[in-house]
């Protein structure tokens, strides 16, 4: 395999860890979940029914 | 690296939210619909994170024809499951029940399935020194 892709798969690994890290935190958290913490997961849930969540070129295929 | 990564997203899909709710929040106590929001947002950051990668990447992926599938795969699937989700989240909270709270967790199967999709091209790439 090519370097380059050997390091865009690493690249792309931690990426990956690095969006699931904060959610696999909020949810083994112990304790009350917050009010705010509540309402920050309502604003990013309804961020995903806005129409630019699947716009971007990352989601177009066949480019 | 992906024997790492594939068991930490696996459990990371599987596991709930540990906490108990603030019954002030916007939640209002059901834990099922916070749940369930939280799967699909952590899904979405996933495979979101995944087809953004391959997309910035494309060039120096050209010799893994793999990850390109699957992450065309997710473009076409994964918006649609998404939706579905969506819609079937609104209905439990508009009528949390038994039926509306298992055709919810159908769905949020099936976007746990995409997100772990996100994960298999470690496995089929198969780099040596991963």
């Amino acid at each position: 395999m090519p370097p380059l892709a050997i390091l865009a798969i690493i690249d792309g690994a931690i990426t990956i860890i690095e969006k699931a890290i904060p959610a696999f935190s909020a949810m083994v958290k112990k304790g009350e979940i917050t009010v705010e913490h509540q309402q920050k997961l309502i604003d990013r849930l309804n961020a995903l029914r806005e129409p630019g969540a699947f716009d971007g070129p990352e989601w177009k295929v066949g480019d | 690296m992906r024997k790492i990564l594939t068991p930490v997203l696996f459990v990371l899909l599987l596991l709930n939210g540990c906490g108990t709710l603030n019954p002030q929040g916007a939640y209002k106590g059901d834990k099922v619909l916070y749940d369930a929001d939280l799967a699909i947002t952590t899904s979405y950051a996933i495979v979101h994170a995944f087809v953004l990668w391959e997309y910035n990447n494309r060039s120096n992926l050209a010799g893994v024809p793999a990850i390109r599938k699957i992450a065309d795969q997710l473009r076409t699937d994964y918006p649609c499951a998404m939706s579905s989700a969506l819609a079937l989240r609104d209905a439990y909270a508009a009528s949390p029940n038994d039926g509306t709270a298992i055709e919810l967790q159908k769905a949020l199967a099936v976007l746990r399935a995409s997100a772990l999709q996100a994960t298999k091209w470690l496995n089929q790439s198969q780099p040596s020194n991963l």
